[in-house]
């Protein structure tokens, strides 16, 4: 009898449903099946078609929320990786819970944690077994891998569409418009720019002992040469730190150290002095030593500049001006050497380059004595070296996957994060644990009186307060202009952006055109990759022995052919069309 | 039976001893650093200044690791990963060899042979993950016990203690009195093994003991995560990663990364390091019966 | 006749009691199979242009199918990595190889339980020190300014460059592979000397061998069997020098020697995921290792009737 009844039942249902799939495509039948198409291609007409039918659901010209009913949606799985210090759940986290409280979109965390994410990013990809969206852990360098798969969604239309706000930030910045753009054409994902006044595009103070100054009785240097009587003024003068042991060294740096922006390998900083600056990329250890040059690309390391530097430094350790442990490896690949001679009670370096002197040289009695130098100068120009790196950190935040059936709300919600306050207080921590509104209604950094955040619900650090209350870096853009307007400036980051500024950091920004950041085809990545690291080579083993043993009119010429045994020509040229491309794209 | 202790006896013991003296120095002295530099004041480590004694003492680093809870479960899982790895893999390395090691096995080159090979050719990280998947045992404890369960390596250095230590003519005898290979198995080979049968934990448990690849591709949930993987966190979120992550504070934390590398060494180390002992008592004496090879 | 008598009686032994022993095999071979082979189509990754999309078995192959081989062959660092990986293995295996075997050798005649089972966990403990402690140790220590120097100043006057130049890359390297491995190598040295039958030792007393001779004429013969099998082994890995050591005490004025294959892999491999071609390098050196193994294997067979298969 049940049977019976569940039989008519059934057919009740089946024959219902199928009428009604007859009549009209919207019905619940037909939707199931127009995602899967929407995922072949990912182009986003199709997914309009799919919001068509809930378009009454969203908003997106921009007004809150973008979701109106989150119950009538999916919630759309968001990967995001975890900074170590992490111990909150995601959606437990404050400014998560206002994002989806303003945004009303919801939203399934799936936890990447940080060790080995990389590879388990791949290998979510490569086994077919990934989220909606990528909240980071996307390089530029997985877009351009996955581009010709559409794995990802291309997101120039959406944001174009959706995306009005990050629209104006790229007529004002077009270089962060062609940053972003693959070689394809396509952008995939969202950028994130942090601008600090460029803060890290240029080394951190180079600093030089004042007290030691006067007492050789010299002048704060002002050329080359006078650095140089100032060193050896140093290593004459005798016991310059009164403790009776004779541990003073005039000049230390760290030969090969690429940490930090350049700030310890001060090399490169006189390569500027004689004629042509050198560089070093941070944001991409395989664009060292080149420049933009009359609009082209240019390796620096075989300029004459780079040679009279190599004879400079020899004539320094010549005369016993540079400390022995600069051409040492430190503890690790960042770190120089000699950063531990500068933790003691003492001052024990006449000159050196620092990133963040308050955190380096430990003792305050001791870092008062150092002043930031001017801008040296010497035969041929002014040292000084801009590091190619933008300001624009990376080009494929929030990551959109193929499988993600609402592309056009993650785009609002994208845009949504490019409002300034939201931008800043979703890179730094939010209102009331980072930052408290002031009555000038501009976000002030909550600090204590010796300029330490005040820490809140028992949090032992400010990272780890800020890695448990927001979920930090996705896509988002902090502008200049923001600081002094909407909030203030990074308080840690003041002294050292000053001690760049005296450095001369405004001059050389405005003389050095670096390289941008720009996003190079899979086989020119590989091309590169292959190249580069004999060049790197090559480069670092003729610096040590120029340095060390001199003679280098004879090292020269050999190095040069070595360099184009090794294929440097054609790095250059893979990158000038890189550049070339970049320039198009940004117009 | 009078022993006389000859001339050249005394000396060579006398050489010996200084030799292993100097080998202990030395072995020991960067031992003796690492313990020390887990104490003391990093900076005081990273001058160099650090000789024979920390002057500052600082317990910052273990203070952190201590309180990290994870560490705990961290704790837990590596050892109970590690004892269940450790059998599986012995019970199943051990009877493999022994039959490996009889001559008269049929297709025994061509076994010797595959297994062999596997130590030089595998297919990588992504086949292997697929596999895991397949299996169903992703974030289980299989997955952490059944990839590693078969090391070639071992199994061959296991065969080769076989080789020479069970002749054949013993196996020949037993089977004339009617035992058939279990009873020789497990009657007569087992009991001698006790050597192999020790270096072989010591090996496995070592190799467990340290592994994290596997977690960190194969563990979902980080409530299984063995130990290794949570030190690797914590000193990952020691370092100086952000450009700019809060003044003053930046210095106790850089202090406490470089102590904790030294502290996470002492932590994971110890108790393998009292494991071996403990183990090295089984290695028997007079195990190897007619040992000459021929 | 008689042989053939003999032949087939073995063989039907052999058939008889086969059967018991592969029920012993089993749970090995099952693993074999699943975990070892079933996973090695991997291996064609080094053939294809890998897709993600397409997985392994579905991406295109590669056009021609030796692209990545020829990659890598196609620059000048291929000759030089590839003579850096080979000088710094077969150095080590000169070198570090007979170190294990004194060490075992010795502390087999060291009298009394306690101190030998000091001595030994002392020797094993350094295995343990993670390579990223033990380079940044040395270069600590090694550093111009540092313990090491002011001995050598002592001596010369002139500190050395120990941990970046290219003179003593390869000797650092050496005594600190040593350092990590002598005790734990030299495990397996103990346990065979452990095995070796006191009796013999007896005999040879009354003989009137002291102990030069004992070790000569008794231990070393007796554990020449499992040397030559660990020397097989070790030959056989003469191309697979673990980059993370390597790496981590390159610094760019000592790369000419330091740059082997597994490091240059690695920045170019896998720091750009770059999976067919550092499956098609690592390929290349499974393969080099592989023929090498099976000549030293047919060596020691026909030297010593010992072999790995």
């Amino acid at each position: 009898m049940r049977k019976k009844f569940l039989a008519a039942l059934l057919s009740v249902v089946t024959t219902v449903g199928a009428l009604s799939g007859c009549q009209s495509g919207a019905s619940s039948g037909e939707v199931a099946t127009e995602p899967e198409e929407v995922q072949q291609d990912g182009v986003p007409e199709e997914a309009a078609s799919d919001g068509e039918m809930e378009s009454g659901n969203f908003n997106l010209d921009g007004t809150l929320p973008i979701v109106k009913d989150a119950g009538e949606m999916e919630p759309i799985k968001i990967a995001i990786v975890l900074p170590p210090e992490r111990t909150v759940a995601t959606d437990e986290m404050p400014m998560v819970k206002k994002i989806v409280e303003d945004t009303g979109i919801p939203i399934e965390w799936i936890e990447i944690p940080s060790d080995g994410s990389a590879e388990k990013i791949n290998l979510m990809l490569n086994g077919g077994d990934y989220p909606d969206v990528f909240w980071n852990g996307i390089s530029s360098e997985m877009a351009v891998q996955y581009s010709d798969q559409d794995l990802f969604v291309p997101t120039e239309e959406l944001i174009e569409e959706y995306c009005p706000r990050l629209m104006e930030i790229f007529g004002q910045h077009p270089e962060y418009k062609g940053g972003s753009t693959a070689p394809n054409g396509h952008s995939y994902g969202f950028p994130y720019v942090e601008e600090m006044y460029g803060l890290v595009l240029t080394p951190g103070p180079f600093l030089i002992n004042k007290n030691w100054l006067d007492k050789v009785g010299k002048d704060v240097p002002e050329t080359v040469e006078e650095w140089v009587d100032c060193l050896k003024a140093f290593r004459d003068g005798g016991d310059l730190n009164g403790n009776g042991v004779a541990d003073e060294v005039p000049y230390s740096f760290g030969m090969g150290c690429d940490g930090l922006f350049n700030s310890y390998d001060t090399f490169y900083y006189f390569t500027g002095a004689f004629g042509s600056a050198d560089s070093v990329c941070s944001g991409n250890p395989q664009a060292n030593h080149l420049r933009i040059v009359d609009g082209k690309v240019h390796f620096t390391a075989t300029d004459d500049a780079f040679k009279k530097t190599a004879e400079f430094f020899n004539m320094l350790y010549q005369e016993n001006l540079i400390d022995m442990d600069s051409f040492s490896p430190g503890p690790n690949e960042d770190t120089p050497l000699y950063i531990s001679k500068m933790a003691g009670s003492e001052a024990v370096i006449g000159c050196l380059g620092t990133w963040a002197p308050v955190n380096e040289i430990v003792d305050p009695a001791v870092r008062e004595q150092y002043i930031a130098l001017p801008r040296l100068e010497g035969d041929a120009g002014k040292g000084g070296v801009e590091v190619n790196y933008s300001e624009m950190a990376e080009t494929s935040m929030v990551a959109i996957t193929n499988k993600c059936k609402y592309p056009e709300v993650i785009a609002a919600l994208v845009d949504y994060c490019m409002d300034p306050e939201i931008s800043i207080t979703l890179n730094w921590g939010p209102e009331g644990y980072t930052y408290v509104r002031g009555d000038d209604g501009i976000l002030h950094f909550n600090l204590d009186d010796s300029d330490n955040v005040i820490l809140q619900e028992g949090y032992q650090s400010f990272t780890e307060q800020r890695a448990n209350t927001t979920p930090g870096r996705g896509s988002l853009i902090v502008l200049s202009d923001y600081y002094g307007t909407v909030a203030d400036y990074t308080w840690d980051a003041i002294d050292l952006l000053e001690g760049q500024r005296q450095n001369g950091k405004e001059e050389i920004m405005a003389e050095i055109d670096a390289v941008p950041k720009m996003m190079l085809t899979l086989d020119e990545q590989k091309r590169i990759a292959q190249i580069y690291p004999q060049i790197a080579n090559i480069v670092d083993a003729f610096q040590m022995n120029a340095i060390m043993q001199g003679n280098v009119d004879a090292l020269w010429d050999k190095y040069k052919q070595d360099l184009l045994d090794a294929g440097v020509e054609e790095l250059v040229s893979t990158y000038q069309t890189a550049y070339e491309r970049f320039s198009s794209s940004a117009n | 039976m009078i022993r006389k202790k000859s001339g050249g006896d005394r000396v060579f013991d006398v050489i010996n001893a200084l030799v292993m003296a100097a080998v202990c120095i030395v072995i020991a002295y960067p031992l003796y650093y690492v313990f020390m530099a887990s104490f003391t004041d990093p900076a005081i480590v990273n001058s160099g200044k650090l000789l024979l004694y920390p002057e500052h003492v600082f317990t910052g680093g273990y203070q952190k690791i201590f309180a990290y809870k994870p560490i705990w479960t961290g704790y837990w899982n590596t050892i109970k990963y590690t004892i269940t790895g450790t059998l599986v893999a012995v019970a199943v390395t051990i009877p493999c060899a022994y039959a490996l090691s009889r001559k008269d096995l049929a297709g025994r080159r061509i076994w010797n042979f595959l297994f062999t090979f596997t130590m030089f050719f595998n297919g990588g990280i992504i086949p292997l993950y697929l596999v895991i998947n397949k299996l169903g045992i992703y974030n289980s404890i299989f997955a952490m016990i059944l990839p590693g369960a078969v090391s070639a390596y071992n199994l061959i250095v296991c065969r080769s203690f076989y080789d020479s230590s069970i002749p054949d003519e013993l196996v020949e005898a037993s089977r004339l009195d009617g035992c058939t290979d279990f009873n020789i198995f497990f009657q007569i080979v087992i009991p001698v093994s006790s050597t192999i049968i020790a270096v072989m934990v010591l090996f496995y448990a070592t190799s467990i003991w340290n592994s994290f690849m596997n977690a960190l591709m194969f563990m979902g949930d980080q409530s299984k995560m063995p130990l290794q993987v949570i030190l690797r966190n914590l000193i990952l979120s020691n370092q100086a990663s952000s450009v700019l992550s809060g003044g003053t504070e930046m210095i106790e934390r850089q202090k406490l990364a470089e102590q904790l590398k030294y502290g996470v060494i002492v932590v994971s180390a110890l108790p393998l390091l009292v494991l071996y002992p403990f183990v090295q008592k089984y290695f028997a004496k007079g195990v190897m019966i007619g040992a000459v090879k021929g | 006749m008689e042989k053939h008598v003999m032949c087939s009686k073995r063989l039907r032994k052999g058939i008889q009691h086969n059967w018991r022993l592969y029920i012993l095999m089993l749970p090995a071979l099952l693993w074999l199979v699943v975990f070892a082979y079933y996973p090695m189509y991997g291996l064609l990754i080094a053939f294809k242009d890998f897709k993600a999309v397409a997985g392994i078995l579905g991406s295109p192959w590669a056009d021609p199918v030796w692209k990545h081989f020829a990659d890598f062959f196609s620059t000048s660092v291929a000759r030089m990595v590839i003579s850096n990986t080979l000088v710094l293995s077969l150095l080590t295996i000169l070198i570090s190889f007979p170190v294990p075997i004194i060490f075992a050798l010795l502390l087999n005649q060291v009298k009394g339980k306690g101190t030998r089972k000091f001595i030994q966990t002392v020797s094993y403990a350094p295995y343990f020190i993670s390579n990223v402690v033990v380079v940044s140790i040395m270069n600590v220590i090694c550093a111009p300014g540092g313990f090491v120097n002011t001995i050598i100043k002592s001596l010369t006057g002139h500190p050395l460059l120990l941990m970046s130049s290219a003179e003593y890359f390869r000797t650092m390297y050496i005594v600190s592979n040593i350092w990590q491995t002598m005790g734990f190598s030299a495990i397996v040295y103990i346990a065979a000397l452990a095995g070796i039958n006191p009796d013999y030792y007896e005999a040879a007393i009354m003989d009137g061998a002291g102990k030069f001779k004992r070790i000569l004429y008794i231990d070393i013969p007796l554990i020449m069997p499992t040397v030559i099998v660990m020397l097989i082994l070790a030959v056989g890995n003469v191309m697979t020098v673990g980059y993370e050591k390597v790496y981590l005490m390159q610094a760019g004025t000592n790369t000419q020697v330091s740059e082997i294959i597994s490091t240059y892999v690695y920045k170019v491999g896998l720091q750009n995921a770059q999976y067919s071609f550092a499956t098609a390098v690592g390929l290349f050196n499974s393969v080099v290792n592989f023929v090498i193994l099976v000549i030293a294997n047919k060596i020691a067979r026909k030297m010593a009737d010992i072999s790995i298969f």
